[in-house]
């Protein structure tokens, strides 16, 4: 079958074969239904879904009938009137209920909270808890994460609410409010940076899990010397996971980086690439830390390209861990 | 890593900074490896005009470009 002509046959059947068809069982005593809060219940009635496959030979198609009610399967009539329609040319299959996948640890409300799990200023998307970590004067313990994914690139107040997971996966206040923003290094513009860096401070109530970077092992403290080239890194971010890489540059000054704010430069940064089949970072893994070989942190990520790099894979850029935290009066909370 | 290597890489990255075509449009001037030794890298917003009217190397440096687009928050 030509697809034109799959086209035309799903436009049919969803207007003259379904409604028809659908009606009748409604007639004989409806669909059967899961009980649910009516707060979930939507308007939309999982029926079936019409679309293309593939047809016995190269280059062909048929079309697609996929069943999501065993109401519809049982239904001789409705299938065989498609069937007939479509010149036998279709596929038709039961599915049952789609639901939504279920998305990775990283995106979803952690409590304890630990680090690698989503987490915003509540007007930001999401980003990552890079670490957590003790403040020098307070004593009190602080999630670390970036300026732009906390301190809304310095649009934030002192005592702003932090939610985890971040309002794009979902977090909602209040259930999810588990910070107060406590500080931040400036995003300056016609400056030099060094850093893109901001604490919130964790509500009482909220209990953390500091040193567990799921799927890379227990944070062992902070890296003494300076990071080197080729040095193996690793991190957990809240988009890509676990992603390994290397150090491709080191010393990097004038990293122009286009904030919604404008254009803000930095220096002495960072440069890694992935050695794995993705990229080593993509939008949403901002505030991870870097992990090296030893599973010491030297680095906060904080931006990256789409290009570039040996792979191609774009290149993504960490602030060094040292000034971080000596800007933020912080030290990391270690074994 | 040789600390000489490197210390002549970070001598030569700041003459570039100092000599760079200001047509190219920089995003970034670091020190990566050029087979296996340190090098200049800098990374390019957009490809050079021509890329062979660069510097290959300066004071024995060898210059690494990289074409990375535009850099964003992530």
């Amino acid at each position: 079958m030509q697809i034109e002509s799959v086209r035309a046959l799903k436009e049919e059947i969803a207007s003259e074969v379904v409604p028809p068809a659908v009606a009748a069982i409604h007639d004989k005593g409806g669909f059967s239904i899961t009980t649910f809060s009516l707060d979930k219940v939507t308007t939309a009635e999982p029926l079936l879904a019409l679309g293309v496959a593939a047809g016995p030979q190269a280059g062909d198609v048929r079309l697609a009938v996929r069943l999501q009610r065993r109401s519809l399967q049982r239904s001789g009539e409705l299938l065989e009137t498609i069937r007939k329609r479509a010149h036998n040319e279709v596929d038709i299959r039961y599915v049952g209920r789609i639901s939504k996948q279920a998305g990775p640890w990283y995106r979803s409300r952690l409590r304890p909270m630990r680090p690698g799990g989503s987490v915003a200023h509540y007007k930001v998307t999401a980003g990552t808890i890079g670490a957590f970590a003790s403040h020098k004067s307070t004593g009190q313990t602080v999630i670390l994460s970036n300026n732009h994914v906390i301190a809304n690139e310095n649009a934030a107040k002192v005592n702003d609410l932090i939610l985890q997971p971040g309002t794009y996966d979902a977090g909602k206040r209040p259930k999810d409010e588990v910070a107060r923003l406590t500080k931040w290094v400036p995003l300056l513009r016609n400056k030099t940076n060094y850093v893109d860096a901001a604490i919130a401070t964790v509500k009482k109530s909220i209990e953390v899990d500091p040193l567990k970077y799921t799927g890379i092992g227990t944070l062992a403290g902070v890296r003494a010397g300076p990071v080197s080239l080729e040095m193996p890194v690793s991190k957990v971010g809240r988009t890509t996971g676990v992603t390994h890489g290397r150090v491709t540059a080191i010393e990097l000054d004038d990293v122009v980086i286009e904030y919604d704010v404008g254009s803000i430069s930095f220096d002495n940064q960072i440069e890694i690439e992935s050695t794995g089949p993705r990229a080593f970072c993509s939008g949403g893994d901002s505030g991870s830390l870097i992990l090296d070989e030893n599973l010491c942190a030297c680095g906060l990520l904080f931006a990256g390209s789409e290009t570039g790099g040996t792979n191609g894979r774009g290149l993504t850029y960490a602030n060094p861990i040292g000034p971080v935290l000596k800007k933020l009066a912080i030290k990391l909370l270690v074994s | 890593m040789d600390e000489k290597k490197i210390e002549a890489a970070r001598r030569a990255k700041k003459r570039f900074s100092e000599t760079a075509p200001v047509d190219l449009d920089i995003v970034g001037v670091g020190i990566g490896l050029s087979g296996g030794d340190p090098a200049v890298k800098v990374n390019l917003r957009k490809p050079p005009a021509d890329l062979n009217a660069l510097p290959k190397s300066i004071d024995g440096v060898p210059i690494v470009y990289d074409v990375t687009g535009k850099i964003t928050p992530r």
